[in-house]
């Protein structure tokens, strides 16, 4: 077996593990929030989720910016990859943060909780980059207007991870000090989520930059083709 | 009962979202192997047709 596949299910193993031991922990090891209830346990993996978007819009600004460096297509193709799944998981965090507050708020959403606006802000603006890749034909002209929407777009990313610090609105904050702090057990749990949703992310990093590369290698034998019909 | 309702939409929503994403990948690498597999064998053939008549 090549080294690369024995990577990559060396990653989806320990992912499917984390993941195993991260429910078991979310149900049956936290303790249930003495305020919130058993709703509060959606909190592991819709943390989880949020992180690995911003780690996901991270990885293509880094692409962005190696690309606008070296001009090489391979991290315009990561960059690409990486907002694809960051979307996914932005996704998945907006919508399990709305069924929480539905219960805890009694309402799916607040437009002035700028935690909330922001963190749609940036899911927009990535669908938005995505909207942009898939209408425009491949080559130098849509990697460098991707790099630069990529980048800009990043942007989002702080705003959206500190607006309860800064704005203190009704979102509550995670990693908090003192008496807003969470329990051991609870912490715990959340870090194996993280880590959980992390290596998921890095599995399906390897899938997506493997199909890209698949769609390039199509490309150049149709050229071969046309050259050959030519 | 309304919240337990809440927390299993959440985690059913986390993991379809999950494994329907993986599955997308997974039936587009079947359709692009498919796609590479059948324009290999048409560069091959053609390359052995110039051959011949050469």
């Amino acid at each position: 077996m090549a080294l690369k596949n024995k990577i990559e299910i060396m990653i989806l193993g320990i992912a499917a593990l984390l993941t195993f031991i991260g429910i078991y922990l979310a149900f049956l090891y936290a303790p249930t929030h003495v305020a919130m209830g058993d709703v509060q346990r959606i909190f592991y993996f819709h943390v989880a989720s949020a992180w690995v978007s911003y780690l996901a819009f991270g990885i293509t600004l880094i692409g962005s910016l190696l690309y606008l460096k070296t001009k090489t297509m391979k991290w315009d193709m990561l960059a690409h990859a990486s907002a694809e799944i960051g979307v996914v998981f932005c996704t998945v965090a907006i919508i399990t943060g709305a069924l929480w507050a539905k219960d805890v708020w009694g309402t799916f959403w607040r437009w002035e909780d700028m935690k909330l606006f922001m963190t749609l802000v940036l899911w927009l603006i990535f669908v938005a980059y995505l909207a942009l890749r898939a209408n425009s034909l491949p080559g130098k002209k849509r990697a460098n207007i991707s790099a630069v929407f990529g980048i800009i777009g990043f942007l989002c990313v702080p705003l959206s991870f500190a607006a309860n610090r800064i704005w203190s609105h009704f979102h509550p904050t995670v990693i908090a000090t003192s008496e807003g702090s969470l329990q051991d057990s609870m912490v715990l749990t959340l870090v194996v989520a993280v880590f959980a949703f992390t290596f998921v992310y890095l599995f399906l990093l390897k899938l997506k930059i493997n199909l890209e590369n698949m769609r390039e290698n199509i490309e150049e034998i149709k050229q071969q083709i046309g050259d050959m019909n030519g | 009962m309304a919240e337990l309702t809440y927390l299993y939409v959440a985690y059913t929503i986390i993991w379809a979202g999950s494994f329907l994403y993986i599955l997308k990948l997974h039936m587009d690498q079947k359709k692009l192997k498919r796609e590479l597999k059948v324009l290999r064998e048409v560069i091959h053939g053609r390359k052995q047709r110039k051959e011949k008549d050469i």
